[in-house]
């Protein structure tokens, strides 16, 4: 007979996770860390086109997310706040790179390069596609860019991103609709292929 | 939305690499975590005061040393800027004699001094280098460097159709302005006949200018009979006098014979001070500094991060 149960660090929700990471435990700030890699991994590189550097980008995130564990978050808000330092980190990379500089001259290279051809032509051929989307993107307004690759690109709610840029809802809307607005108004401007026009509409979410 | 062409879908991190991030924030975690070792940070807060107090001693000890104006110059922001195409015909037209060429520069002409001046708005001496190393300002020409100090007078104010000062009028203003080669001059002291006396900073343009440049507004009070100038004097920062002039008091005297103006007192009339009506904002700039810096340099030998760790 089970009469009781302690779950272990896995099956605890982010919002105790981050409790117990504020009083210092590192367990289960790595617990945070294995939960959310991929999400933050894969967030970074949409925002710089690299896969590299979103490595290490990555790692930056969570050391800054360490360095503010005293922080008191709403409860299910840990990921948009995980987003919100990504967005910064991105924001002021080279400024973050020169903090954690030392850090990041510690981290072990790969022990060997895999045989992972595929997977290294898969990787090249995001980069060089996600560099088209960041090329159209650089059209935007930074406000306007990070909503909407916060809320198209990402998925998250409009709430969730509000929470993350640090904005109130209404401000992310209006950004987004400028947003798209201004994609579409590229579109109308640009006189391009049909295959121009299905990549705005893509990057706009449409 | 990740399946489509542009966007590319999520991916995993590299095998292994997932786990070596794992492994690294932890140690880096660890890192963090270790005790700090209680440096002796009181020293460090000492040599940050310290530094902090002996540079604000410095700056504040500038004018002594008739420093103050070419720190001041340093940071005078219409150094580098091409001078305006009136300036540079003014020069370009400027002969040191009827028939002998000044062999100015005029496209490196720069301001030597600019005041904003009370009554009267703002006043810039021009100086720009001749050929033969020497220079001409708005006020006249050392084209070879030959005179260790030189001062003329300015009046300014409404003029007749023949450029002639309207007389009695009460908008002319007088200036004394001047430069000298002597290395050393600190500032210019303009005396009277009351055996007072006021002293005008010099600003020291660098090379290949090198020379120091007044602008000094006579005030009213200084116009009455009994009060007026009667000589300039360049001095050290010590008060020694390094050169005298008293042709330029003389001018003063000869033009308010030919009532240039009047030499009665307007009262309320502020006489300024050449230098630090336009450079106070400045010096407070710089003092400002100065604590923010002492307070930076405070802060990080403060920081847990500087402290050694066991």
């Amino acid at each position: 007979l089970i009469v009781g149960h302690e779950p272990n660090e896995m099956e605890l929700d982010d919002s105790t996770l981050w409790s117990r990471s504020s009083a210092g435990d590192a367990g289960a700030f790595t617990v945070l860390f294995e939960r959310h890699a991929k999400t933050i991994y894969n967030y970074c590189f949409r925002r710089i086109g690299d896969w590299g550097t979103a490595e290490d980008m990555l790692s930056i995130v969570f050391l800054e997310a360490w360095r503010r564990r005293h922080k008191e978050l709403p409860p299910g808000k840990v990921l948009p706040w995980l987003y919100g330092i990504a967005t910064n980190v991105v924001r002021n990379r080279r400024r973050s790179e020169r903090r954690y500089r030392e850090a990041l001259a510690r981290v072990p290279a790969s022990p060997s390069a895999p045989d992972l051809g595929e997977e290294i032509i898969a990787r090249l051929d995001d980069e060089r596609r996600i560099g088209h989307a960041l090329d159209l993107l650089a059209k935007l307004p930074r406000p306007q860019r990070e909503a909407l690759v916060l809320c198209v690109w990402s998925g998250l709610s409009y709430e969730d991103a509000a929470f993350a840029l640090g904005v109130p809802v209404g401000t992310v809307r209006s950004r987004l609709s400028r947003a798209r607005q201004a994609l579409q108004e590229l579109d109308l401007a640009g006189r391009h292929e049909q295959d121009q026009t299905e990549r705005i509409e893509e990057v706009a979410g449409r | 939305m990740s399946n489509n062409a542009l966007i590319p879908p999520l991916r995993e991190l590299p095998p292994g690499r997932s786990t070596e991030r794992a492994r690294h924030l932890r140690a880096e975690i660890a890192r963090q975590q270790r005790p700090v070792v209680a440096v002796p940070v009181r020293g460090r807060v000492l040599f940050a005061a310290v530094f902090a107090l002996a540079l604000s001693g410095v700056l504040l000890a500038t004018p002594a040393f008739g420093l103050r104006d070419r720190i001041v110059h340093i940071f005078a922001a219409d150094n580098n800027k091409r001078p305006p195409q009136l300036i540079q015909r003014y020069f370009r037209n400027l002969d040191v004699a009827p028939g002998t060429p000044s062999g100015v520069i005029p496209g490196k002409a720069r301001v030597a001094i600019q005041l904003s001046l009370p009554g009267y708005g703002r006043k810039t001496l021009w100086v720009a280098p001749t050929e033969n190393g020497g220079f001409c300002t708005t006020g006249g020409c050392d084209r070879d460097r030959r005179t260790p100090f030189y001062s003329t007078l300015v009046i300014a104010g409404p003029t007749s159709r023949n450029s002639a000062p309207i007389p009695g009028s009460p908008h002319v203003h007088v200036f004394f302005e001047g430069d000298t080669l002597i290395h050393g001059a600190a500032r210019v002291a303009v005396r009277f006949e009351d055996g007072s006396s006021e002293r005008t900073p010099l600003v020291w343009v660098s090379r290949p200018i090198d020379a120091g440049f007044f602008l000094y507004q006579l005030p009213k009070a200084h116009w009455q009979i009994g009060k007026r100038p009667v000589a300039l004097a360049v001095e050290n920062a010590h008060g020694e006098q390094l050169a005298r002039s008293m042709k330029v008091a003389a001018y003063f005297r000869d033009a308010q014979r030919a009532r240039h103006f009047q030499g009665r007192t307007v009262p309320g009339f502020a006489p300024p001070s050449a230098a630090g009506s336009s450079h106070r904002l400045l010096w407070v700039v710089l003092a400002a500094s100065v604590v923010l810096l002492a307070a930076a340099l405070g802060t990080a030998f403060l920081r847990p991060g500087w402290a050694r760790r066991a």
